[in-house]
Formats: structure tokens, C-alpha cells, sequence
């Protein structure tokens, strides 16, 4: 288990806190393997969490801080819980305020040579093709994301 | 990530293995950019031991596209796994590349 992560088996739930630098992202994946293991999730479901919370960690490590990116002294915290087929998945940082979902939709009919500036939106387009529900608020100081997915009864995509 | 070249006459295959994300995809843009400059080559990325990308490494595909573009050279990407796959339809990647089963039937495509 990686340091500062804590798996609460009585609630399916899983609380890890990051430093806000892109060294940090490298915890997300094994992280996720074990809470996978412990609650018995199917692997595509594994995969679509992981890019859910890659994708909206790396747009906030690198540029949630400022343009020298973060240092990794400041924390961001998330929370992955499985409550019967229900996945809720909450980050909690103190970065700028910013709204992911504010990014506008990639036009998929593109040529090449267009889309390489638009990447920025692809990240989010994939999140919500793969999660259920995105919800942001800006509360106290903090971004507050959460992502919902709703699974199959034996724990799959629906 | 590990990244095994291989050649075939005029077609490099790049065999991805481990994970492309924020953190290991500077190393195969590396190795994509100086390949595009230094010959002309048509690339296959074989995916078969790739376990994960995301919209980081997706943007080192779409960089060798724009590169080749107009110059007579392939692209292609083979033996996706369904779950990447499916990254592919997400994107509408799908459209933007030729995909194949296998390595043997992307190198003779090239």
C-alpha cells in the first residue's frame, strides 16, 4: 500500500492524499489495484476510474498552481467508495478555482494538423463517456469534483 | 514503459509494454521524433503488452500523424486490447488511424 493511503474495508471505501506534483500521479494506479481487489471490481471499471482520475489530476498538478506547475507540498485528497453498485469517486484540492467541465467538447471530425491544440478537451470528453454523473463545486477555498458511476449488479460497466 | 524497436525495410514497429500516461510518454515522443527526423519510415505502434494510456499518449499518435502527413509515410497502430480499443472509440481516434489485429498484418499494410 503506498504511503498515505488508507483502505477502509468495512465501508468499500478508499482515501489517498497526493502531493500536487506530477511524480504523484504514479500512486493513482496502484492505489486503484487495490481497492479493485479488495471490493472485486472488473478490470474495464478499474481502467475507466483510472483514467477518470488521471486525466483530472494531471490537468490540476499542472496547471492548478501557477505555470511552474505544483511544487507537491500542497495536498490534493480522494475518495473512491463502492456502495452497493454505486461508485462515487470525490477529489478535494486547494489549487486555483477550476472547473474541468467548463472544457469545451472535442469536435472528433477534425483533421490531424487541428487537433493536437484541443487535446485539453479530449481528457474530459473520455471522463464523461465513462462515468455516470460529474458534479463540480467551488466551496471554501477548495474544488470539489465528484464523479459518480453507476455499475451492473456483478460490478461491470453498465 | 518499455519500448522495443524493430525493424522491417522501411517500417519501424515500436512495441509498447507497461503504461503510456503523463509521466512515461516523453520518452516514446523521444524516440517518435527522432525516428520521423532522422529516415523516412513508416511506424506501427503494437499495443499487444500496453496496460494503459491516456490523452497524453493519444497526443504522441496524433504528433506522428501530423508529421507524416503529406509525405508519403504510414501510420498505424496494432493489437489493441478491447479496453483500449474502446479509448480509440471514444476519441474517434478510430477514424483518424488505421487499426489492425495484428503486427504481421499492420507491417504488411505499410
Amino acid at each position: 500500500m503506498p504511503d498515505n493511503c488508507a483502505i477502509n474495508t468495512a465501508d468499500n471505501e478508499l482515501r489517498i492524499i497526493l502531493g500536487n506534483s506530477r511524480r504523484e500521479l504514479d500512486r493513482i494506479a496502484p492505489a486503484l489495484e487495490a481497492f479493485s481487489d479488495m471490493t472485486g471490481l472488473d478490470p474495464r471499471v478499474t481502467f475507466h476510474l483510472n483514467i477518470a482520475l488521471d486525466e483530472l489530476l494531471t490537468n490540476i498538478v499542472s496547471y492548478g498552481y501557477g505555470e511552474e506547475g505544483g511544487d507537491g507540498n500542497r495536498e490534493i485528497t480522494l475518495c473512491v467508495q463502492l456502495q452497493g453498485t454505486l461508485l462515487t469517486m470525490r477529489i478535494e484540492d486547494d489549487a486555483c478555482p477550476f472547473n474541468p467541465l467548463d472544457a469545451p467538447e472535442p469536435d472528433l471530425d477534425l483533421p490531424p494538423e487541428e487537433r493536437i491544440n484541443r487535446v485539453g478537451g479530449m481528457g474530459i470528453h473520455m471522463i464523461r463517456k465513462m462515468m455516470t454523473s460529474i458534479e463540480y463545486e467551488r466551496r471554501d477555498g477548495k474544488n470539489l469534483l465528484t464523479l459518480r458511476k453507476t455499475l451492473t449488479k456483478d460490478l461491470k460497466c453498465q | 514503459m518499455e519500448v522495443v524497436e524493430k525493424r522491417n525495410e522501411s517500417t519501424v514497429v515500436l512495441e509498447l509494454n507497461g503504461r503510456l500516461d503523463t509521466n512515461t510518454t516523453p520518452v516514446l515522443e523521444k524516440k517518435v521524433l527522432e525516428l520521423l527526423e532522422a529516415e523516412e519510415v513508416n511506424l506501427v505502434f503494437d499495443f499487444g503488452n500496453l496496460d494503459y494510456i491516456n490523452s497524453s499518449g493519444l497526443r504522441v499518435l496524433v504528433m506522428a500523424l501530423q508529421r507524416t502527413r503529406g509525405t508519403g509515410r504510414k501510420v498505424a497502430v496494432c493489437a489493441l486490447r478491447d479496453y483500449i480499443q474502446e479509448i480509440f472509440d471514444i476519441s474517434g481516434y478510430d477514424r483518424l488511424f488505421s487499426l489492425f489485429p495484428s503486427q504481421a498484418e499492420a507491417v504488411a499494410a505499410m
